[in-house]
């Protein structure tokens, strides 16, 4: 990402903290590893100058609106295109209130994966992008040079394609070996932007979920289907499994057979 | 006695060892983003499988002996008494290979509390029954931290002052041979076992002074070289404290004030609570204990699973939540491994493995927090 693109968005965050326009500003900070950086609120217009914006930026900001817009005051948030389209999902259903968020749209190059500090090419869900426009947005900074262009939209499936295009035994085979190694640490429930339940219907009561081969058949699923029609295919959940599991094929596949009803008028 | 075997000989050695109890080595999993995911299975005669270079196993090895989930006893109604009949306990004999240095170091912080005041039977009798043959990491990653609390990656049985690892056998892997070194009498006995394969070792620095860490590494420099970086990121590791960095969070006095520290309400924000880091970590060991009837009432199975301090139902009680929201979840994790543990147990519970550090779906970890807290002081 330009520098120069960081800058503004310092800029920015230090200008509107300064005029009172919003009380707290939503954006990445170096961590404590180089190519680690996380999500950060501030507050102060001179901690401004911690603020970061690179291809390490995985985080998908969203999900944090939803507490932070029952925050006092406004809350500027940096987003990147796939972000801007959970969040509209978000305003949407009524978890973020619009007035309540100033948003800027950054330019975007693509996220990478990180192994141990060094980059390992796109995300997988960066290579199938088809999201570069801003669904939403009150300014935008870095987007002119926007160097991503976004695939036609029939890669992304290709995957879905493979899995589908095996026998019964295959496809279960496959996501037997797959979901087997889940074990049930809600990552992907807990980045998702679209899963925002307070009390989530695969979590029991009485006992936190063990894995077990059965259980996880029966989250992931059941997960996948609740997000249907909603999932913005941000690609969270797939990026954030520890144990490397194609989550995007569950939703992907959703996606796929998914078709918006029409409603008359 | 130090031995050795030549690298090419790994199958046959692994398929002898197999031969007289159950073997667990790291192995390749899946790898959708392209990154191998590696953790301990079972031998199963298939050497590409294994995997001895990549350092950190997703899973630490702590299930081995504190399973995700496991049962403890049945309870059956009869004549309006419940029979209650314990799980039987697997005591059968087993070998992990290739555990590293951090994480035996937590098994051994895992046997303060399995094995302390209160021994946990269950957990007793798979320790007992195990076989840990560490493997010396030679090059750290970027995200390891063990040397900040005395580990060497290298130095298995702790020379210098080192916390020694409680390895059974201590394994490096240099020059294209595999040494060999039993530790402890369990170690000794299977060594007896597979003698036939290896051969007497003169005597080879295999414990190179740090700063001199693995001759054939792309590095010269010292393999901290990252973090000693980072250092300048890091207060807390440049104040002039004692060679613990948290030995201030040790201090009594200091446990009020880091519990009532004003760090927490902005560090808890963009926690996400999913509880990755409490699964992955090898030396958090809280669980939840619950009886799951049949339906009927007549009877009923207990279990133990795997919990998360993160989680809204962690010490969940009839009379509600000591920790109602994320904050007090979340401070829980930190204060439990900088200050309630090191104030029982004399040692903190991180071994700077850097897997929350690596793993975390929002980059937070244990060194931020520590940051965060020192700089709140």
């Amino acid at each position: 990402m330009s520098n120069d693109t960081v800058l503004k968005m310092r800029t920015r965050a230090r200008e509107m903290l300064a005029s009172g326009e919003v009380t707290q500003v939503l954006a990445w900070e170096a961590g404590e590893f180089p190519n680690y950086p996380a999500p950060a609120f501030f507050k102060d217009e001179n901690a401004c100058g911690r603020i970061l914006y690179d291809r390490f930026c995985t985080a998908n900001l969203s999900k944090f609106m939803i507490e932070a817009s029952r925050n006092e005051g406004k809350t500027l948030v940096f987003l990147r295109p796939c972000d801007a389209y959970s969040l509209t999902q978000l305003i949407k259903e009524n978890q973020v209130n619009r007035e309540k968020a100033y948003i800027i749209g950054v330019g975007c190059e693509g996220c990478v994966t990180v192994y141990e500090g060094e980059e390992c090419g796109l995300l997988e869900s960066c290579l199938v992008c088809i999201k570069t426009d801003y669904p939403i947005y009150d300014e935008l900074i870095g987007t002119e040079n926007n160097p991503r262009t976004a695939t036609t939209g029939t890669e992304r499936f290709e995957g879905v394609t493979r899995v589908e295009e095996t026998d019964a035994s295959a496809r279960y085979g496959f996501w037997q070996t797959q979901l087997s190694r889940c074990i049930r640490c809600n990552a992907c429930r807990n980045i998702c932007p679209t899963c925002h339940c307070k009390v989530c219907m695969l979590d029991k009561e009485s006992l936190t979920n063990p894995p077990n081969p059965l259980e996880n058949k029966f989250f992931h699923v059941i997960r996948a289907y609740h997000q249907n029609g909603r999932c913005t295919d941000c690609g969270q959940c797939a990026r954030v499994c520890p144990q490397g599991i194609p989550l995007q094929l569950l939703n992907r596949k959703l996606i796929k057979a998914y078709k918006p009803v029409e409603v008359q008028p | 006695m130090l031995y050795k075997i030549t690298n090419d000989r790994l199958p046959e050695l692994f398929a002898r060892v197999a031969e007289e109890m159950p073997l667990y080595l790291p192995m390749h999993g899946g790898a959708n983003d392209g990154i191998a995911k590696v953790n301990f299975a079972r031998w199963a005669g298939d050497f590409e499988q294994v995997d001895l270079q990549t350092l950190k196993t997703v899973l630490s090895p702590k299930g081995f002996f504190f399973p995700a989930s496991e049962e403890l006893y049945k309870a059956v109604l009869k004549d309006n008494t419940y029979e209650i009949t314990p799980q039987p306990l697997n005591d059968k004999p087993f070998v992990l290979f290739g555990v590293r240095v951090c994480d035996a170091v937590a098994i051994k912080i895992l046997d303060g509390v399995f094995l302390g005041e209160t021994m946990d039977e269950f957990y007793k009798t798979r320790r007992d029954a195990s076989h840990i043959i560490t493997l010396a990491c030679g090059q750290p990653l970027m995200t390891c931290f063990c040397d900040k609390f005395g580990i060497s990656p290298n130095e298995p049985d702790g020379d210098d002052g080192n916390v020694g690892n409680g390895g059974d056998v201590n394994a490096w892997l240099k020059d294209n041979y595999l040494y060999w070194q039993p530790q402890t009498e369990k170690g000794k006995i299977l060594t007896n076992k597979i003698k036939c394969l290896l051969i007497t070792s003169e005597e080879v620095n295999l414990s190179p002074s740090r700063g001199q860490v693995g001759s054939t590494s792309k590095k010269e420099t010292n393999p901290f070289a990252a973090l000693r970086e980072n250092d300048a990121l890091l207060p807390l590791f440049n104040s002039n404290k004692e060679a613990n960095p948290f030995a201030v969070l040790r201090e009594n006095d200091a446990t009020l004030s880091l519990f009532n520290s004003s760090a927490w309400d902005e560090l808890h924000r963009t926690c996400i609570a999913c509880g990755t880091c409490t699964f992955l970590c090898p030396t958090c060991h809280c669980y939840d204990i619950a009886n799951n009837e049949n339906g009927d009432g007549n009877a009923a199975r207990c279990q133990r699973h795997w919990d998360a301090c993160l989680y809204p139902g962690f010490t969940q009680m009839a009379h509600g939540n000591p920790r109602p929201t994320k904050k007090e979840r979340f401070r829980q994790r930190y204060m439990h491994k900088l200050a309630y543990h090191p104030q029982k147990y004399g040692v903190v519970a991180c071994v700077g493995c850097g897997r929350c550090v690596a793993r975390c779906p929002v980059n937070m970890n244990i060194l931020k927090v520590a940051r965060a807290l020192e700089a709140a002081e």
